[in-house]
């Protein structure tokens, strides 16, 4: 009660402080006055009198000290000194101060940039709004639930009027790829068909032009219009004149009504569209993701195709919208296998589109694992710190210990040392702010800059990456200031203000011994985990798919952009593929609606004696092994009938992984298999299986997946692969004939993209990821090495200089210079061996945490390469650190060794 | 000359400056150091600067309460009188101090225990 009215009269002392000075002064005057003429009455000189009076007062500075530190908190106050002396004590020591700063701007700016990526990709708000987070609306089968679909128009809006739960409802047909006609060229852009709110919604104002209409929404409504993206704008310098332009999509011309507003992306955060389409337009778009499904926008409740996200109202929780939506889940139809329906409001998944509820809890692990990583950088670097701290407090000793002789208390020095700690910790995340950021922006231009890439991350700091900062400086102050001021503010005064002496024998100091222990053991974990990381990527990206992509081509195109019909599609093709298998240098020619290492796969569900099994879909021609340079395993391959043919009986070819999953390796030729678009459809199509392909992957960092082959007459789709298999070297020179060749079938069929097997490979959005992951994971592991390099370093030059004293002494009674080199390198070694073991069994944890993730594929846990070389490079970079410092031992001068003090 | 002051000061000088308020009525800043250095019979001899953080901490806990006011030789002085919260403070101080002094007192008097 007392403390806490003092409290109170201290915090009011705050501002109040000038006028209680000026109060107090005059309250001594008086005193002063009183005690002078009390010395004149005893009969004293005035001036005697006077000196009496000062003298019983005491020093006048001290006092008044006293009585302003009583006045207000001592903290509040005492913080302010305690910072600009900590200023001063660094800037009287640069090279320590730029080597700490360095140190801690390397460990903070891991953590930094870890973070910024991980904010980016999971934490950011969407489209930075502050609309609160938008919610998935999602609908299922309560006997299945796994099994979610897409919704159909009608019921997304019966979801819209519930705007007792809702602040709003939006809808879009994810991922569609429609071809842009711009100045000659055609191109692939990614588009998203959305409802008319998509944009009020979600992302506030344009910023330039309109939204869609209401009445562009409507299905069937054939008005063609286009909102374009920010990033669209901006790569036509922002013409003011585009918005009322046209533009040609698919063959058909579009007017752009509005640009999206700036970092506008929908609803997920990592992908943006170029450009947004109303319903009532998106039959002019085909759609590959869900090909098959209708990509269209009708009334029909049948035609599934939508995904619904929605914004809560205030105070309404997800649970209580999933209640809300109750009544109307019963009254949706009953899902396929029979079970009820159900309508479930919970998150949306960061990373990936689709039907089905997602907390991306591989992202977030893998999110998780970063950022640990990255802590124990910032870990490392601390103990460094911690180390060098200690040292340079053997040399502040006397300075401490003559602080505390004249009276400052333990508690004030913790403080002083703490604050120098702080100062650094600022500088440094300062300095690591400023080259986060400069990286990012780096790294963003180049993320915009690449051709067809619609992946965006917003690194751009924002004010949790601040946070996110500021929280790593006072964790690493704390880390790394907080046990050297404890121990240096240890009240020992006769051995503080005694000069250094020579230390006794062979004086161990077990502290700094364990801080770079842990450092090289924290190193070496790091370095084996972001050595299986470069070798799955390295792995990944020469690994085997089962096929050679040597003298492969993949020309894309897309009919959709003339406007063709199924049956002239299907001649158009057929020519297209007769003529390319007859050119010159052409080995094979074949289509194929997916190709490998794509972002868009196409599955089915087989349902065997009920066992549920996904494999890849793939529609394709003739001649589809050759393309490849494989053998027929079984049966036959697809007639030039079936590839030209919708009326050909149904067929397929299934790979040999399907075989041994599905039939345990019985013979599969001429068996019936049931494919299905959804686990809630029991039969979508039936085919028989006439042929046996070898296994392949189509993506390398994957497991392996089960094949189904479907031939090409029978499932025509606009937008198809041509895969060509040249004569060896025949690449480069058979590219300008097979543009030739495709313009004269027709001029107007677009080439989207033209290229080698390999060079699309190299530019897969999965390898491009695992290309970054373990960037960032080899970075944070040479920032460690680096880092338990110089703690070494620091330690062993330490302790040498230290003993230059007892060397020189040993040296004069004739002690062999190696010996003493040989002990300063033993008890590195000691250390270092120490350190290792308990790295090993770290590293050994991590493996098995990281091989669990799933992020490890196509590399051994135990990789010899890794296993031995993180070990060894460690152990090569910390002996020279502690060889460079133990060399000197040999040097040591002998008299100048003696008279060192 | 006396003692070091922190001796004597920590913790008794609070009590020191309540007890003369209490037997002195108001008093100003110097008046208490006088009061003080006198009822101790001149054994202490304290900077009265000291005095001054004292006042301001009782005054800031609620026991004091200090006002402007003018000294018998017309000077211009801060007086500071007692609070209730001060009275009862002493009363509780005396309490503390009579049994702590008794206990320390047993163990200087061993023959009185039991």
């Amino acid at each position: 009660m007392r403390a806490l009215r003092r409290a109170l009269a201290r915090l009011l002392g705050l501002v109040t402080r000038r006028r209680r000075e000026r109060d107090f002064d005059e309250e001594v005057r008086s005193h002063v006055e009183m005690h002078t003429d009390e010395g004149i009455r005893a009969g004293l000189s005035p001036e005697e009198a006077r000196r009496r009076a000062l003298v019983m007062l005491g020093g006048a500075q001290q006092t008044r000290d006293a009585y302003a530190d009583g006045l207000t908190f001592p903290s509040l106050e005492s913080v302010l000194q305690d910072v600009r002396f900590a200023v001063r004590m660094l800037a009287k020591a640069p090279g320590f101060t730029a080597v700490a700063v360095f140190l801690l701007a390397l460990g903070i700016g891991a953590n930094a940039a870890v973070f910024s990526l991980i904010n980016a990709v999971l934490l950011r708000p969407l489209n930075g709004a502050t609309v609160g987070t938008p919610m998935g609306v999602f609908v299922g089968d309560r006997t299945r639930p796994d099994a979610w679909r897409f919704f159909s128009y009608p019921e997304y809006v019966d979801v819209r009027r519930h705007t007792e739960l809702f602040r709003a409802v939006v809808a879009e047909v994810p991922a569609a790829n429609p071809a842009l006609e711009e100045g000659g060229r055609t191109q692939r852009i990614s588009a998203s068909v959305v409802s008319s709110n998509y944009f009020s919604a979600l992302g506030g104002p344009m910023a330039a032009g309109r939204g869609f209409t209401a009445a562009e929404e409507n299905p069937g409504d054939a008005t063609p219009t286009v909102v374009i993206s920010y990033p669209f704008w901006r790569r036509h310098g922002f013409d003011p004149a585009l918005v009322g332009s046209t533009l040609r999509l698919n063959g058909k011309a579009f007017t752009v009504v509005g640009v999206a507003p700036e970092g506008f992306t929908g609803v997920m955060p990592v992908a943006w569209s170029d450009v947004w389409l109303s319903f009532g337009a998106a039959s002019v778009v085909s759609n590959r993701s869900t090909a098959g499904a209708s990509g269209r926008v009708t009334n029909d409740r049948s035609a599934q195709s939508l995904l619904v996200t929605a914004l809560l109202r205030d105070g309404v929780t997800e649970d209580a919208a999933t209640r809300g939506l109750e009544s109307l889940a019963a009254g949706l139809a009953p899902a396929a296998s029979g079970g009820r329906a159900q309508l479930l409001v919970s998150p949306r998944s960061r990373t990936a589109m689709g039907p089905n509820p997602g907390r991306d809890t591989n992202a977030r692990a893998g999110a998780t694992v970063l950022m640990l990583l990255a802590l124990v950088v910032l870990i490392v670097a601390c103990l460094n710190l911690a180390n060098m701290l200690l040292a340079r407090g053997s040399a502040r000793r006397p300075e401490i210990a003559l602080r505390l002789a004249i009276g400052g208390s333990r508690g004030r020095i913790v403080r002083q040392l703490l604050t120098e700690g702080f100062v650094l910790s600022v500088v440094g995340g300062a300095v690591a702010l400023f080259f986060t950021w400069a990286a990012a922006r780096q790294a963003t231009a180049m993320l915009e800059g690449l051709p067809g890439s619609n992946i965006v991350v917003t690194l751009t700091p924002d004010l949790s990456v601040l946070a996110a900062v500021a929280f790593a400086c006072l964790v690493s102050t704390v880390a790394f200031s907080l046990g050297p001021a404890w121990t240096l503010s240890k009240p020992n005064l006769a051995g503080g203000l005694k000069t250094t002496g020579i230390r006794g024998g062979r004086r161990r100091i077990p502290v700094p011994n364990l801080l770079v222990g842990g450092q090289i053991a924290l190193s070496l974990a790091l370095l084996v985990s972001a050595g299986l990381f470069l070798r799955a990527g390295a792995a990944a990206a020469v690994a085997d798919p089962g096929y050679t992509l040597e003298n492969g081509l993949l020309v894309e195109t897309d009919l959709d952009a003339i406007s063709a019909s199924p049956a002239d599609g299907l001649r158009t093709y057929g020519a297209l593929v007769d003529r390319l298998r007859a050119l010159p240098g052409v080995h094979a020619a074949t289509l194929a609606s997916i190709v490998p290492f794509g972002e868009i796969r196409e599955g089915r569900l087989i349902t065997n004696n009920s066992k549920l099994l996904f494999t890849t879909y793939t529609v394709v021609g003739t001649d589809y092994l050759e393309t490849l340079g494989l053998k027929l395993l079984a049966g036959r391959q697809f007639t030039r009938l079936e590839e030209r043919s919708p009326a050909a009986s149904p067929v397929a070819l299934v790979d040999r992984t399907l075989i041994d999953r599905l039939f345990g390796g019985g013979n599969p030729i001429g068996q019936v298999l049931h494919l299905s678009m959804r686990p809630d459809r029991a039969d979508d199509e039936a085919v028989e299986i006439v042929g046996v392909v070898p296994a392949i992957r189509d993506d390398m960092t994957e497991e392996l997946n089960a094949h189904v082959y479907v031939p090409f007459g029978a499932r025509y789709r606009s937008a198809m692969t041509l895969r060509i298999k040249t004569d060896p070297g025949a690449e480069t020179a058979v590219t300008i004939p097979i543009r030739q060749t495709i313009a004269e079938i027709d001029r107007r069929v677009p080439v989207l993209s033209i290229q080698t097997l390999t060079e699309h490979r190299d530019a897969s959005g999965a390898l491009l990821a695992l290309t970054l992951i373990s960037g960032i994971f080899g970075t944070l592991g040479v920032i460690a090495l680096f880092l338990a390099s110089v703690g070494v370093y620091g330690l062993r030059a330490y302790l040498v200089a230290q003993r230059t004293r007892e060397f020189g002494i040993r040296l004069a009674l004739g002690a062999p210079r190696g010996l003493m080199v040989r002990q300063v390198l033993g008890e590195g070694a000691r250390v270092a061996a120490a350190g290792m073991v308990i790295g090993g069994l770290l590293a050994a944890a991590l493996t098995v945490l990281l091989q669990q993730s799933g992020m490890l594929l196509n590399v051994s846990p135990v990789d010899p390469l890794v296993v031995i070389g993180s070990p060894l490079v460690l152990l090569v970079a910390t002996g020279l650190a502690s060889y460079i410092p133990a060399r000197r031992a040999l040097k040591v001068e002998l008299i100048a060794a003696l008279r060192a003090e | 000359m006396g003692r070091k002051p922190s001796d004597v000061w920590q913790g008794t000088l609070a009590l020191m400056i309540l007890k003369s308020l209490e037997t002195m009525g108001a008093m100003h800043g110097y008046g208490v150091a006088r009061r003080i250095e006198q009822v101790s019979g001149d054994t202490l001899s304290v900077n009265y600067g000291t005095i001054y953080p004292a006042l301001l901490k009782l005054e800031q806990e609620g026991a004091i309460r200090g006002e402007w006011g003018l000294s018998e030789q017309n000077r211009r002085a801060r007086f500071y009188s007692l609070t209730r919260t001060g009275r009862r403070q002493l009363e509780e101080a005396a309490r503390e101090w009579d049994r702590t002094t008794d206990i320390v007192g047993r163990f200087f008097r061993p023959g009185e225990t039991s």
